[in-house]
């Protein structure tokens, strides 16, 4: 077994030793983090401080050094988002900053996906995300943005207030095959259908699945205003995201 | 360059596992510490929310005020 002091990187030394408590966790990051390398470890610390310009030049920065793009995910990306992660589950880091992070690891992920696509290891499906008119909660939408992109998605973010039209140019600017509509308040969930009748009136309706979530929203009234898939959570949003892209891919097929 | 699709599978199973887990986590925690509320107890929410309060040392500073006594889920 690999001893702390094997690792080349006082951060990430420092986050092991203060925020991990099981030996067993201890022992798997201990291992991994010193069979890295220097460049590695360095993403990795930026991972878990947040910095995504940082992530994003250290990555370009090892693949022009000729690290193979698996090796930036695993031993840099992922091997620092697990620490993330440790540091959420002990409440040592909340929401905000962990989505931080995850925004630091995409900055890096926006380096190896076209890498893994190119090679035919993974297809990118696009999803184009936002919070409807008039609303500006974001949390639940980021939390599924994250996952989304965890599982090999390309998201393209509206963020929040997004009117109807924006959603609609997203989607003939990416042609991307799913939208997914937030809303958090009782008062702006008639704007996710008002999108939708838009989706409608500009003939693309057909060319799109529709998933909707949010605290007020339920599957019942996603089907009554005529969404094709309701997001209970961001675990379910990502399921309900890959079965639309199949349909959507399988209905032009035809 | 060709790569192992079962090792990529892999990889993002893992990061799969770590935002499942970061997520489901969230949940639980919102039913006593509201979401945009921050390690420093700061709050990041784009919105207005009667929970927050001004640091009178840095005005432009919103404090969350919130007492985790009810479900924030919602916020």
């Amino acid at each position: 077994m690999a001893e702390l002091s094997d690792i080349d990187n006082e951060t990430v030394r420092g986050e092991i030793e203060e925020f991990l408590v099981d030996p067993a966790e201890i022992e798997r990051f201990v291992n991994l983090f010193a069979a890295a390398s220097l460049e590695m470890l360095e993403i990795a610390e930026a991972v878990i401080i947040g910095e995504h310009e940082d992530v994003d030049s250290l990555t370009q920065q090892a693949l022009d050094n000729g690290t193979s793009a698996l090796e930036i995910m695993d031993d840099g990306l992922i091997a620092g988002m697990g620490i993330v992660g440790i540091k959420f589950r002990e409440d040592f880091i909340f929401v905000p900053e962990v989505l931080v992070c995850a925004r630091a690891m995409k900055a890096g992920m926006a380096h190896i996906e076209p890498i893994l696509s190119a090679s035919g290891a993974m297809t990118q499906e696009t999803v184009v995300m936002g919070t409807v008119k008039g609303d500006l909660h974001d949390i639940g939408k980021n939390l599924c943005i994250m996952m989304l992109r965890g599982a090999g998605l390309t998201v393209i973010d509206l963020g929040v207030d997004t009117a109807p039209e924006d959603f609609v140019n997203a989607v003939k600017e990416t042609e991307a095959v799913v939208i997914g509509m937030s809303a958090l308040l009782t008062t702006t969930m008639p704007n996710m259908e008002r999108t939708i009748e838009v989706f409608r009136d500009v003939g693309l309706r057909s060319e799109v699945g529709i998933m909707v979530g949010g605290a007020p929203v339920t599957e019942e009234y996603a089907i009554s205003i005529g969404a094709d898939a309701y997001g209970k959570d961001a675990m379910a949003c990502v399921e309900a995201a890959k079965g639309l892209a199949a349909t959507q891919h399988s209905k032009s097929a035809t | 360059m060709s790569l192992d699709p079962k090792h990529v599978q892999k990889s993002f199973d893992r990061i799969s596992e770590i935002f499942s887990d970061i997520v489901e986590h969230a949940e639980t925690l919102s039913l006593t510490r509201c979401p945009y509320r921050n390690a420093s107890d700061l709050c990041t929410a784009l919105f207005k929310c009667r929970n927050q309060e001004v640091d009178m040392s840095k005005p432009t500073v919103l404090i969350c005020g919130h007492d985790g006594t009810f479900d924030v889920r919602p916020a």
